[in-house]
């Protein structure tokens, strides 16, 4: 079965299929030599590979790189478009032109005009004179002079429009000439009141505008192209790409960027890297921070106790959903004693890194809130900081607290605001007794972590605090540490931030290094900063709805704080996603696993080989691609090597590539349906995996049945398809020693659903074979 | 003994009624519940108490506090929603209902709970919440609805009648429109520019035009921005009230103002050159514009009314190198003009060195240098011009190189007489061409505006420079006419625009740059090759044979070539 593996060599059959079929060919061997050179000559000339890197200009003066429109706006619906952004800092200076031909289109952005115009012209016409894809949104970023005119509709012009120099003003209302639905009024209808656009006309017979305006009615009007997409980039109008409603402080889009930046960017059918989808499944993750590891729960029965919160969410939510995999996330400082903190806490650590479906995190050693600042720490600086702080301290309340306790012959309350432990953001980070420093942010908090867990337990993720954005050189040393990152972004998509603006990438480049966003937000922005009502991270569940339909955009990640455990509708409200998870269609894996599949979609390379097809390399812990609008294609599992199965979810379509093959080559074919293989005997050529609660691997299809591997967290719900109908026995097997068997019955759609009881969380194999007598 | 028992008795009564009366009531007793960490007792009773029909607000609020820390929210949505209806002047109670719904997502009754109370209220902070939510759901019709009837109660500010207003223009509804808007103006906090326009243009529309005129006016005495001035008058001047407009340059125009230039502007598109030099005078009186796009255009107006000295005396002054190539081109057929008449007495000194600077022009924008935005290609009748310009600056090189530009099979016959004088007079020719009959050679005396309608007119050539003549930079707002064709021309009328467009268009010219810039290296190595081929052969390079030494330079009248002199 593995040669099955190798049948496909550049789109077509390889040389042992080849030879294969020649044996049984009618016609002579030297025939089907020569047919089988023509079948794979013209395959080797077709391989390409497919450009997925957007170079993203951004212009520093105005933003840095995290907040520029591109980053916060365009930047995940590229994402789900399979494409990486590259940035650019165009106060850096121009990249050379001569290294850009890598990157699919550059995309600019600017809300102002350019320092250096004059620089900036000439290298942008050799980039679409190159051949590249321009697409601009807002300002070109040259000033509407005359002497700048003909090079602005030199790059323009490359697009297919050509602008006037000129700026028209609508008297009353414009008048929408060309206005396509499927572009424009994604989330917000255009404004009646326009007071004017610039006057841009179509110079190609290939522009395809998207929103055309006229100033007025009659004669006088003068019509503008404010929307456009050619064969080479887009253009989309200031003021035209979406809306920022100052009275609510929420922005909206107006165009829909997944189908302008897909018709910018080319339309051509290309296998997307999806980082939502795993073996046919919503991925789930969950991940808490340590913050509130010590405070003692305000939930009545446990609050007698004077139990810590920590110990309330391993008690409440972590213990009893050994079936969800979670990673504990602890602040090495919350149980260091010698920062001020409290040593009780760490029998909870030990007792949740225990836990088989609990993964060992780092939440940080001392929690910087603002991590900027650590980039050029200066001791000296923060101890201003401290001292400022202690000033305006409640020290004349304690003093008289303590008088008064004093004389009442009782004891001083402990002192909540000690000197080098921060209450809140005001100062640069949690824990100030000793001086900042790397190694012990990130090494240091990850080895005090590994500590409290079983003996080879190894800490896997690094889960930023405070402001999330890392600095590069501390991401850089998670890197190096050999665990990955997470954090920031905080998607909301929901009542509240009406618009798919507010899901974030699904990460940031800074410098070298990369930080991988949390796929969701936590229960401190739905309980407004934590200040209640604490029922509040319920609305989560809407977060999750909308980023599924209609297009999948992220996980679901259940993401919290160990303060969760204090409240019991904060309680209730995790308690209830937990359910959601359990019940729900998902794969439940560990964040770290989330992160590794997340950073590997930045570095997946895919090749055409052939029309339909495409060989897949270097794709990390990435094992999903998706096809966008492929209603009338289906997978075509006889060319395709490394392919588990296939699964719709709305129009895209979802496979689920074998981790254990290198890389896999993909092949569609048209077709809703997938056929059986007609030369493979009974049905095994044409088993496919449409969903599975457990990672599945190494499969191996057999003429009556398959094999795989397996590994995941609680039972193993699954489907699988494209059996012959009859009765099979299913084994769940490890270390040759059966753990569990049962019948299973493929039904007359040739469709198997099973759950399997064992426990997966060390790996398994799982093996289908026909029943005696099928 | 009696009275002492019953003393006792009275005593111990009042304590008992004491006791009865100091007793904590339920809801004091469920607060010390509360208070003891025992919430869910606590609000197991009070639902108790509440399901009996106890609806006290101490209660009420109680019961929702605590169902709201367990979670509960759909007791406590009852809950509230019953006390903020039993409560409907309690403002506090309305906003809790409000912020509830908000707080659970729940869109349908937070809007209808924001407005009722908004027209309960008419709070401001309410009105910019529900504004901002009609807005970003792109509910425009609620909009302006709610925004009349906060105008029919008088509680709108300037910048809801001006959003009314423009709500109401865009929908086609002027009359509402003007009557927002008229309100918006009529404010002591005044509006912003877009509601004033706004509110001008609907009187326009309206045919109210004394009205926006007197409007026009107190806007300007108390705004003094000329650019706003130059924009209103465009617009009476498009509305067919050039008067109105010239009414409004007499008042806020002036020496160096723009208001002055475009009163010369409207003067100028209605023919009346003498009051536009009029204006022009009055405007340099302040000085020449220096600033390039001001100098454009009083070089422009100057140039096509017959003030050629004063344009090129602003054009000499702003520099040759920052001016459009349109407007050299209309300097020159200004000039051309002025020196066949003669009779104006053109100051001839100021041409000099004229020709060497419109070479300089000329030859910067050759190469696609970034400063040159636009090229300045002279055609042939212009090159014939500028070679009289270098003759009259005795400058030979100059004079022959602008002749051997041009290609002799490309003209009329009257150039072709005009070139082969030309070619006399640089010293380039002995004698004139001797075949083209006299009658042939006399130029028909032409006025300024059929030559420039002759220029127009003429077939544009590849390369020559494209008319843009925009008025202001930036995002300032200016009408142009005559680029896109109208909305209601025939697809056949844009397709030939468009076609025509295409051979003009950015990318056709860049091509044809890059080809000849393709064509000049080809050249470059041509040449090349041939001076290393002749190394080879001869060891050295061949000298370059010298050129036919020139006769004498013969200066000229600056006038139209002699006519006949070649007889």
């Amino acid at each position: 079965v593995r040669l099955r593996h190798l049948t496909v060599f550049h789109g077509r059959l390889s040389p042992r299929a080849c030879s294969q079929r020649a044996r049984h060919s009618l016609f002579l061997p030297l025939v089907s030599i020569a047919f089988c050179l023509w079948q794979m000559v013209p395959a080797l000339a077709t391989d390409r590979l497919v450009k997925r890197e957007i170079l993203a200009l951004f212009d520093s003066r105005e933003d840095p790189q995290q907040f520029t429109h591109i980053h916060k706006l365009a930047e995940m619906p590229l994402n789900h478009l399979g494409y990486s952004v590259v940035y650019w800092d165009i106060e850096r200076g121009l990249p050379d032109v001569r290294s850009i031909e890598r990157y699919k289109g550059v995309l600019t952005w600017f809300g102002r005009d350019l320092a250096k115009p004059e620089l900036y012209l000439p290298w942008a016409a050799e980039v679409v004179d190159r051949g590249l894809k321009l697409v601009i949104l807002g300002q070109i970023g040259v000033p509407l002079e005359p002497r700048y005119l003909e090079n602005i509709n030199a790059i323009l012009g490359d697009i297919g429009l050509k602008h006037t120099g000129q700026f028209v003003e609508v008297p009353f209302s414009a008048q929408v000439i060309v206005k396509d639905a499927a572009v424009m009024e994604f989330e917000r209808k255009l404004d009646p009141v326009i007071h004017g656009f610039p006057l841009l006309t179509a110079d190609r017979p290939d522009l395809v505008s998207h929103l055309t305006l006229a100033s007025s009615r009659g004669a006088r009007a003068q019509s503008s192209v404010l929307v456009a997409t050619s064969p080479r980039g887009g253009f989309v109008a200031d003021d035209f790409a979406f809306v920022y409603e100052a009275a609510l402080d929420r922005v909206s889009w107006i165009i829909n960027p997944f189908k302008f930046f897909q018709l910018a960017f080319g339309q051509e059918r290309t296998p997307i890297p999806d980082v939502t989808t795993l073996d046919g499944n919503r991925i789930y993750f969950s991940h808490i921070d340590g913050d509130g590891w010590n405070n003692v729960s305000q939930i009545e029965h446990f609050a007698k106790a004077g139990t810590m919160s920590s110990e309330v969410v391993l008690k409440e939510l972590v213990e009893p959903f050994a079936d969800l995999p979670v990673t504990v996330g602890l602040i090495a400082g919350d149980v260091d004693p010698e920062l001020g903190g409290d040593p009780s806490g760490r029998p909870i650590a030990r007792r949740f890194f225990a836990l088989p479906h609990v993964e060992v995190g780092s939440h940080t050693y001392t929690h910087p809130y603002t991590w900027q600042y650590f980039e050029r720490y200066q001791r000296e600086d923060e101890n201003k900081l401290i001292e400022g702080q202690q000033r305006v301290e409640r020290r004349m309340y304690d003093r008289a607290i303590g008088n008064i306790m004093r004389m009442a012959g009782k004891e001083k309350p402990q002192q909540i605001h000690q000197r080098y432990i921060a209450g809140s953001s005001e100062l640069p980070r949690s824990y100030l007794r000793r001086p900042y420093e790397l190694d012990m942010e990130v090494e240091g908090s990850l080895r005090a972590a590994e500590q409290l867990a079983p003996t080879g337990k190894r800490a896997l993720l690094y889960q930023w605090s405070g402001d999330t954005t890392p600095y590069e050189a501390v991401i850089r040393a998670t890197r190096e540490a050999g665990v990955r990152n997470i954090n920031g972004g905080d998607s909301r998509y929901d009542m509240d931030y009406p618009s798919v603006a507010y899901v974030p990438p699904i990460g940031r480049s800074v410098g070298a290094e990369r930080q991988i966003y949390a796929v969701n937000s936590n229960e401190n922005t739905y309980t407004n900063d934590w200040t209640g009502p604490y029922y509040g991270f319920r609305k989560l569940d809407e977060t999750i709805r909308k980023t599924d339909g209609p297009r999948r955009l992220k996980a679901y990640n259940l993401y919290y704080h160990m303060y969760s455990g204090e409240k019991p509708a904060a309680l209730d409200a995790v308690r209830q996603h937990l359910n959601t998870a359990r019940n729900g269609e998902f794969i439940p894996i560990s964040a770290s696993h989330y992160a590794a599949i997340a950073d590997s979609f930045y570095d997946v390379e895919i090749r055409q080989l052939a029309e339909n097809q495409w060989r897949v390399a270097k794709r990390g812990d990435l094992q999903t691609l998706r096809f966008d609008d492929a209603a009338d294609l289906t997978l075509d599992l006889s060319a395709s090597v490394g392919v588990m199965g296939e699964r719709r979810h709305g129009p895209a379509l979802y496979l689920a590539l074998d981790p254990d093959v290198d890389e896999p080559v993909v092949t569609l074919r048209p077709g809703s349906v997938p056929d059986p293989l007609p030369d493979v005997e009974k049905s095994g050529g044409s088993i496919q995996l449409i969903a599975s609660r457990w990672r599945i691997s190494d499969l191996v299809r057999g003429d009556c049945g398959f094999k795989a591997n397996a590994e995941g967290f609680g039972p193993g719900r699954m489907a699988w398809k494209g059996m012959a109908p009859g009765r099979y026995t299913l084994t769940a097997k490890r270390s040759g020693k059966a753990l569990w068997e049962q019948e299973v019955v493929v039904d007359q759609a040739r469709r198997m659903d099973v759950s399997v009881p064992s426990d997966a969380i060390v790996p398994l194999m799982l093996e289908l074979a026909c029943a005696p007598g099928n | 003994m009696l009275a002492r028992y019953l003393f006792l008795a009275v005593i111990a009564l009042g304590a008992l009624v004491a006791a009865v009366k100091l007793a904590p009531g339920d809801l004091e007793r469920l607060a010390m519940l509360e208070r003891d960490g025992r919430h869910e007792q606590a609000m197991g009773e009070l639902q108790q108490l509440y399901s009996e029909g106890q609806r006290g607000p101490e209660l009420m609020r109680r019961l929702f506090n605590l169902e709201i820390r367990f979670g509960l929210v759909d007791e406590a949505r009852q809950v509230l929603e019953e006390y903020a209806r039993l409560r409907p002047s309690d403002s506090e109670a309305q906003m809790g209902l409000i912020r509830f719904y908000q707080t659970n997502q729940l869109e349908e009754p937070y809007v209808a709970t924001l407005r009722a109370q908004y027209e309960r209220t008419r709070s401001r902070e309410l009105l910019s919440e529900l504004l901002g939510f009609y807005r970003i759901s792109g509910r425009f019709r609620d909009e302006e609805d709610i925004l009349e009837r906060t105008a029919l109660a008088n509680r709108a500010g300037p910048a809801e009648f001006e959003r009314l207003g423009l709500l109401a223009a865009a929908r086609g509804d002027l009359q509402v429109a003007a009557r927002a808007l008229r309100r918006a103006d009529g404010r002591v906090d005044e509006p912003s520019r877009a509601a004033r326009l706004g509110l001008f243009r609907v009187l326009v529309e309206l045919k109210e035009l004394d009205e926006a005129h007197q409007r026009c006016l107190a806007w300007l005495r108390t705004w003094r921005d000329p650019e706003l001035a130059v924009e209103l008058m465009e617009t009476f001047s498009q509305a067919g009230r050039a008067d109105l407009a010239l009414d409004i340059g007499a008042r806020f125009g002036g020496p160096g103002n723009d208001v002055t230039l475009a009163s010369a502007e409207i003067l100028n598109d209605q023919g009346r050159h003498g009051e536009v030099l009029q204006k022009l005078r009055e405007y340099q009186s302040g000085g020449l514009p220096e600033d390039r796009d001001r100098a454009q255009r009083f070089i422009s107006i100057s140039a096509s009314s017959g003030g050629a000295e004063m344009a090129l005396r602003a054009a000499r002054l702003v520099g040759m190198r920052k001016l459009e190539g349109s407007v050299i081109l209309d300097l020159l057929d200004s000039l051309q003009d002025a020196l066949e008449v003669n009779s104006t007495g053109f100051p001839i000194d100021l041409l000099k060195g004229f020709s060497a600077e419109i070479d300089a022009r000329v030859q910067n924008s050759i190469p696609v240098a970034l400063e040159a935005g636009d090229r300045l290609v002279l055609a042939d009748d212009m090159r014939l011009f500028a070679t009289q310009l270098a003759i009259l600056d005795r400058d030979r090189d100059l004079a022959r190189k602008h002749l051997a530009a041009i290609d002799p099979d490309r003209l009329n016959t009257f150039d072709l007489s005009r070139w082969t004088e030309l070619q006399v007079a640089s010293g380039l020719r002995s004698t004139a061409f001797p075949n083209v009959p006299t009658n042939w050679r006399r130029r028909d005396r032409t006025d300024m505006v059929s030559r420039r309608v002759r220029r127009v007119e003429r077939t544009p050539q590849p390369t020559e420079v494209q008319a843009i003549r925009p008025r202001q930079t930036g995002g300032t707002a200016q009408p142009s006419a005559g680029i896109w064709p109208p909305i209601n021309a025939s697809p056949d009328a844009q397709n030939a625009q468009s076609a025509q467009q295409d051979t003009n268009s950015a990318r056709a010219q860049r091509n044809r740059r890059r080809a000849a810039a393709l064509e000049r290296q080809r050249e470059r190595s041509r040449q090349a090759s041939l001076r290393r081929s002749q190394q080879i052969q001869g060891g050295n390079v061949a000298p370059k044979s010298a050129p036919p030494p020139l006769p004498p330079l013969q200066p000229q009248p600056f006038l139209a070539p002699a006519i006949g002199s070649g007889g």
